[in-house]
């Protein structure tokens, strides 16, 4: 299980995570939403030990209670790949472009000791665990002669390689096209599914969130302000944030008056170290009062919990 | 017969030469493949399609800035004739093009107020620029203060909105933005997307409006045209579109979305047969 406790970062003087904490169990899909500047990404770097070198952590990232945060670089070239991976947004820069797939698809393979003569063979396994189609064509391919699609599949293909017990996918099918992306979210459910790799699934995207996990964290100004249940949240979101970002997302076949103006959220996310005292989403909430400008606490229902002094009523 | 459009698009093709490679013959690609369309007063037009699909090229035809291999394009009428630098250059005035990445699309070292007034000048108009800017800027919601300021001090929604200030510097009638919200967080996508509608209750504009998310084309357009590879497969109202899509290609696309119930796409309709 993977367990984040209280997980503070800043870069400089200036704040970026506040006391992050949740967890996520073996198998288990774990969504992180949120706009940019949120916070989410940072959450990710830690977890793998990638955060920028000017950045300072504090708090406990643990899985299975062997400590990640504040390992050497050394270390963590040990750990990751193998107890925790992450996939990226550019499927592209991700790879590269000197070095045909085949072959880079292999260097994970090292992970696990497998013998050069053998890794051909568990390459093609890979691709074909995928679903990338003419494996045998693909592996001799350089990346530029892969589509989007199926370089984001290369990646997932990598990420998984060294059979790692979390993946972190960073806005996985943000680049991609419609159908591509619905096919590559349905890969990405069924591969953790069948390995049983936890997956920390970082995007603003919800509907992808709703299709690919079953719990959400929802981050606004470097906190977990809203977490629980996919289908509690999103049906039943009590934090105005949350419930103000499900009303701005445009919904196919929701009938609107002809000129009538679509919901959105007044102002922008603050850059890093802008946002206001207490609830860092009071400026542009519509609910709020001066009780806002202290951090409110956070209320468990279950596995539900938020913190909102005025939060959105809950059903009947 | 009804009146002439605003703008009119007849059998636009456009072919691009692949880069050479040792084997075979050089490659042509065509990009759009007979396309014909209309845009009216105060139309919003929604333009959705994959990559590939062409609706870039086509945005990149309907503003003038290429030149179609065959077709022409109709502006009150008038034939464009994309030969004449003159003749594209008064064509331009009129219709006025918004990009996808408002980090690109601003030169980091021109301030605002610089990068408002260069479409006038480089279509030589003689208005008051500082008195355009003044109005333009306003129109978008941003202050005066803004003018002085560069790029760097806005952030990506405020950045779309100086964009689109900058297109509506030259008065144009017709804007076509292409994928002007996909590169900004949700919250601030309906702020620009409810701009682009109010400059058309304002102004009477026309937009074209080129998205590749289908509940936001479906949320603001009058008309919804669907594009695949170089084609218009369907168009029609989005009721027609979204609740009845009878093109195999428009059911593949909506049954691709994705909603917060969480189900699998795919699911009632057809799947995909195009390779990825």
């Amino acid at each position: 299980m993977l367990r984040i406790s209280n997980l503070r970062v800043s870069i400089g003087d200036t704040p970026i995570l506040n006391g992050i904490s949740t967890t996520c169990n073996k198998g288990q899909r774990l969504g992180i939403v949120g706009e940019s500047g949120s916070g989410k990404t940072m959450t990710a770097l830690a977890v793998v030990g990638l955060l920028p070198e000017s950045a300072t952590a504090t708090g406990d990232v643990s899985l299975n209670d062997f400590e990640l945060l504040g390992r050497t670089e050394e270390e963590m070239t040990r750990i990751r790949g193998r107890k925790v991976s992450m996939i990226f947004q550019d499927s592209l820069t991700s790879l590269d472009p000197l070095m045909k797939v085949g072959r880079q698809m292999s260097l994970p393979l090292k992970l696990r000791n497998i013998a050069k003569a053998e890794a051909k063979s568990t390459v093609i396994e890979l691709m074909e665990s995928v679903q990338l189609d003419r494996p045998g064509e693909r592996y001799q391919s350089y990346p530029h002669q892969l589509s989007g699609g199926q370089r984001q599949r290369v990646n997932l293909a990598m990420s998984l390689a060294g059979e790692p017990e979390v993946l972190i996918a960073d806005e996985p099918t943000t680049a991609l096209d419609v159908t591509v992306k619905a096919r590559v979210a349905k890969l990405l459910q069924s591969v953790v599914d069948r390995t049983e790799t936890s997956l920390i699934l970082i995007t603003h995207d919800l509907p992808l969130v709703a299709f690919i996990c079953e719990r959400i964290a929802v981050m606004y100004g470097g906190y977990i302000v809203e977490e629980g249940d996919t289908t509690e949240i999103l049906r039943n979101p009590r934090h105005r944030y949350t419930a103000a970002l499900i009303a701005s997302m445009p919904v196919l076949r929701t009938r609107r008056n002809k000129g009538d103006r679509l919901p959105s959220i007044p102002g922008s996310v603050p850059a890093a170290g802008d946002f206001p005292s207490g609830c860092p989403f009071r400026n542009r909430c519509a609910a709020a009062t001066a009780q806002c400008e202290t951090m409110p606490e956070t209320v468990s229902n279950g596995s539900h919990r938020f913190a909102c002094w005025h939060p959105v009523e809950a059903p009947a | 017969m009804t009146a002439t459009p605003l703008l009119e698009g007849r059998n636009i093709v456009k072919r691009y030469k692949l880069p050479r490679t040792n084997f075979g013959p050089r490659k042509v690609l065509t990009a759009v493949d007979g396309v014909s369309l209309t845009l009216g007063e105060s139309e919003f037009l929604g333009l959705v399609g994959e990559s590939g699909s062409g609706k870039s090229t086509m945005a990149s035809i309907l503003t003038g800035q290429t030149q179609p291999d065959s077709g022409d394009v109709f502006f009150r009428g008038e034939r464009v004739n994309f030969r004449n630098r003159s003749g594209t250059r008064a064509f331009q005035q009129h219709v006025q093009m918004v990009f996808q990445d408002p980090y690109s699309s601003l030169d980091p070292r021109l301030t605002v107020g610089q990068s408002l007034t260069e479409p006038l000048r480089s279509l030589g108009s003689d208005v008051d620029h500082a008195k355009r800017c003044r109005e333009v800027i306003e129109a978008v919601g941003l202050t005066t203060a803004a003018l002085e300021r560069y790029p760097h001090a806005f952030s990506g929604g405020q950045r779309q909105r100086i964009a689109i200030a900058r297109a509506l510097a030259p008065r144009p009638s017709i804007i076509v933005a292409d994928e002007p919200v996909s590169a900004l967080d949700v919250s601030i996508q309906a702020q620009v997307l409810n701009l682009l509608l109010d400059l058309r209750a304002e102004f009477g504009l026309s937009i074209i409006l080129i998205a590749h998310d289908l509940a936001v084309v479906e949320q603001v357009s009058d008309r919804v045209l669907v594009m695949q590879t170089g084609n218009v497969v369907e168009q029609g109202t989005p009721d027609e579109i979204f609740e009845n899509p009878q093109h195999p290609y428009t059911r593949t696309l909506l049954s691709a979305v994705l909603n917060l119930e969480g189900e699998f796409p795919f699911e009632h309709l057809a799947p995909a047969t195009a390779d990825e």
